[in-house]
């Protein structure tokens, strides 16, 4: 194992990222609920975001940053890391939905307070972090807002006011991440997007959204004044070759028979 | 009550650097010199209604208050989802205020009509509702409210009462002893109520807010008598406020207000008045028929 002190994600990364994956595919079959391909989907971008980024920082950086899920059924993502980052107990893999625990099918910011946004109903998130963008112009305060969207979110035009938004106040402070995970190719699809990001002057970047490498360098980018856009290409229950790229999976669970056979099928 | 809003907001900026007003691309021109005193707090975010409250609620988390402001029908109905989610679900404070509500923009159609706007946001959670009557009752309410750490929606009305009625927040105030019924009159709606009382026997009551999670209580001693609840936008939304007074004091509830459905007339304000059967003169019909 590579000390986690190293310079770039490394082979303990890995291990400790299969890990999360075995803790929510056990906290949904428990539950008997949890959107699993899409947690497996975006993982690694939020295990970049709040394991790597704080651990590689420079001492002079200010790596202060806030975090939209707006995808919010991805959560059993965001549960897995934030109690990788200490933010929270190892309690939510028993707790999964259960009538009265904290961690519900999608984040609830007012039952976890590390959670900056309530999400589900898609849309919402983006307009979200651009308004808080400006707040903190207002408050002179300078961090980094972090929204991670869907494809499929794609298609919500509350989305696209929101581009306009960012492009209008130059919210060099935004960074959208797009978890491009092919869910439009079963609906309205989104050919070029990286134009379409272009055209609202994002500066965009592509990544494979698994590599751990990729995602450090870009969502460490900086502009001069304008928001940027990843496009990380991902695989929906990435990880689980039962599930990847499977519609069926998108809102089920393992049964208690499945489960071990899951766990020991990850990679 | 446009100009006092504009007035109460150029306040609101100059006394709290933690406010922000966002406009819909509406009262523009009214709004341009507090826009180029405040250019960073005053927003014309343009015709986007569900991504302004959304980024309202954005400013709202990080401490800015927000004050949103655009057109009943496009502020609460169109964007009733992120009112719903960003702002009540969250438990994030900041004002909604709206103009055209219910039908004050009589001649341009139902589009631009929204007798709902009460009644939807009476079960939004965590909503407090004010209707004022008067531009002076308005500038009060806002003065109190506009930080009040709830989310409170504000329905400016094109037409006033002829008096201002300075209420507290919840306050139900009698202004007519009677004994034959009780009427309650919310916000504008006053001035056709006053005008049709004239020869009735009958206890008036004054609201102009309907708070969240607050039971109304009506300051009577009459009891086994009608209770007529009439309300500018559909009825409905006052009487679940005061139900359990009703029911105790046994008294006969009827709830008058808009006609729910679409008043496909153009004209005047008035005009829509009569079609709903809300003028003076029909009003004074119907508690005649309800007496």
């Amino acid at each position: 194992m590579n000390s986690i002190d190293g310079t770039t994600p490394n082979e303990y990364d890995l291990k400790r990222i299969l890990e999360l994956r075995k803790k929510i595919l056990i906290a949904s079959s428990n539950a008997g609920e949890g959107h699993i391909p899409s947690a497996f989907s975006i993982l690694e971008i939020l295990y970049v975001l709040y394991i790597v980024l704080p651990r590689l920082r420079d001492e002079n950086q200010n790596l202060d940053f806030d975090f939209i899920l707006s995808k919010g059924h991805g959560c059993l993502a965001l549960y897995a890391v934030l109690e990788e980052a200490n933010l929270i107990d190892q309690n939510w893999v028993s707790d999964f939905c259960k009538p009265l625990s904290n961690f519900g099918g999608h984040p609830d910011k007012m039952k976890v307070p590390s959670v900056s946004a309530s999400t589900g109903s898609l849309g919402h998130g983006l307009p979200l972090a651009v308004g808080k963008a400006i707040a903190n112009r207002l408050l002179g305060q300078e961090q980094r807002i972090y929204c991670l969207v869907g494809d499929g979110e794609l298609n919500e035009g509350s989305i696209w006011e929101a581009l306009l938004l960012s492009e209008n106040f130059n919210l060099k402070e935004l960074c959208v991440i797009v978890d491009f995970n092919e869910s439009t190719s079963r609906s309205i699809e989104i050919p070029n997007l990286s134009a379409k990001l272009t055209g609202f002057s994002f500066e965009v970047v592509e990544v494979d959204g698994h590599n751990l490498s990729e995602l450090q360098r870009s969502l460490t980018l900086q502009t001069q004044n304008r928001p940027i856009a990843i496009i990380a290409k991902t695989t929906k229950g990435k990880g689980l070759s039962a599930m990847e790229n499977s519609f069926a999976w998108h809102h089920r669970s393992p049964q208690a028979s499945e489960l071990n056979i899951f766990l020991e099928g990850l990679k | 009550m446009r100009k006092t809003f504009v007035k109460a907001c150029g306040t609101m900026l100059s006394k709290a650097p933690n406010s922000a007003v966002l406009l819909g691309d509406i009262g523009v021109h009214s709004f341009s010199q507090l826009a180029n005193e405040y250019p960073d707090r005053v927003l014309n975010l343009g015709i986007m209604e569900q991504s302004m409250i959304g980024v309202a609620a954005g400013l709202s988390s990080k401490g800015i208050v927000p004050t949103v402001h655009s057109i009943a029908p496009f502020l609460v109905e169109r964007a009733l989802e992120q009112i719903k989610i960003d702002f009540g679900y969250q438990k994030l404070a900041g004002n909604l205020v709206s103009v055209g509500a219910s039908f004050d923009y009589a001649s341009l159609g139902c589009t631009h009509h929204c007798p709902a706007d009460v009644p939807i946001l009476s079960n939004v959670p965590e909503v407090d509702i004010f209707i004022p009557g008067h531009p002076d009752e308005f500038s009060v309410q806002f003065g109190h409210q506009w930080d009040s750490g709830a989310l409170n929606y504000f329905r400016l009305s094109e037409t006033s009462n002829s008096d201002a009625h300075i209420l507290k927040r919840g306050e139900v105030r009698r202004l007519k002893s009677g004994t034959e019924a009780i009427v309650l009159a919310v916000g504008p709606i006053l001035q056709q109520v006053v005008e049709a009382m004239t020869n009735f026997d009958i206890e008036l009551h004054y609201i102009n807010s309907l708070p969240k999670n607050m039971e109304l209580t009506i300051p009577t001693q009459l009891r086994d008598v009608p209770v007529i609840t009439i309300e500018p936008y559909y009825p409905g939304s006052l009487l679940q406020r005061i139900v359990r007074q009703v029911s105790s004091s046994h008294l006969k509830p009827s709830t008058l207000g808009v006609n729910v459905e679409f008043s496909r007339l153009y004209g005047k304000y008035e005009d829509h008045l009569r079609k709903h059967e809300l003028d003076a003169f029909s009003i004074q019909k119907r508690i005649e028929k309800l007496l």
